[in-house]
């Protein structure tokens, strides 16, 4: 008997429209984790991609009635988050000029761990960091949210054309950048 | 390693379950009320615009409300 295959995205927001809740809960449990490593890219902060995955999916139910059958959910759900982690980055620029808020509201350092693993983390942060915002967050799209390049295109609101020129140099440099531990 | 291997690697998920944290805030949304006003037609745009002229223009609003039986 052939496997049955996963619904899609779009069936799944159908059914949770529908009524039925555990759809919901389907879709939130496939997409959390490349939203997040997506967010964390993005923000360098682990704990405010927790609370922005969140957020996106609350931002989602909120403005259900404005998805139309048919269109794909996936750049919708990464242009929900992309605008929170503007707005995020935004507000702390903001407040970074105030110097009381700046040691007040300066995250505690992450439990990053040890050994092999820790420097790696060390690295790819660093290696992402390097990068032009642009190309970071091209980037992280297609490496850790997993999205086409004509999503990608979707959500950045650029041609495709951009969007191939921007993983073409922001990969060439993360491989240079990373080049040393693939060697190790 | 590969690239990607390493950069996904390097970029841990959640170190915790996310969802019972949504179910919260749901829940939490869920108890709010939200008003919302009715879009405003010509009509009420003019009732307003009425009202607001009454209370700038009569010196004592509450004595011609009262004297037109309104109140």
């Amino acid at each position: 008997m052939p496997p049955v295959p996963e619904p899609t995205d779009e069936a799944l927001l159908l059914a949770w429209q529908r009524g039925d809740r555990s759809a919901f809960e389907t879709l939130f449990r496939r997409w959390q984790d490349p939203l997040h490593r997506h967010l964390t890219r993005m923000l360098d902060d682990p704990a405010a991609a927790d609370d922005l995955v969140v957020e996106t999916f609350l931002r989602l139910r909120r403005h259900v009635a404005r998805w139309r059958s048919g269109t794909p959910l996936r750049p919708w759900l990464f242009t929900i988050a992309r605008n929170l982690a503007r707005n995020r980055m935004r507000a702390q620029r903001l407040w970074g000029w105030l110097p009381l808020s700046a040691v007040r509201d300066r995250p505690a350092p992450s439990a990053e761990p040890s050994g092999p693993d820790g420097e790696i983390r060390r690295h790819v942060a660093r290696a992402f960091a390097a990068l032009p915002p642009a190309q970071r967050e091209t980037c992280s799209l297609r490496l850790l949210g997993d999205l086409s390049v004509e999503e990608i295109a979707r959500v950045t609101r650029v041609p495709t054309g951009t969007v191939k020129s921007r993983l073409f140099h922001g990969l060439r440099r993360l491989r240079a950048e990373l080049a040393h531990l693939k060697e190790g | 390693m590969r690239t990607l291997g390493l950069i996904r690697r390097g970029t841990p998920a959640a170190s915790h379950d996310l969802w019972t944290q949504l179910e919260a805030r749901m829940h939490a949304a869920d108890d709010v009320v939200r008003v919302a006003l009715p879009a405003l037609g010509w009509r009420e745009a003019a009732a307003l615009a009425v009202a607001i002229g009454t209370v700038a223009v009569v010196p004592d609003p509450l004595r011609f409300l009262v004297a037109s039986g309104l109140c």
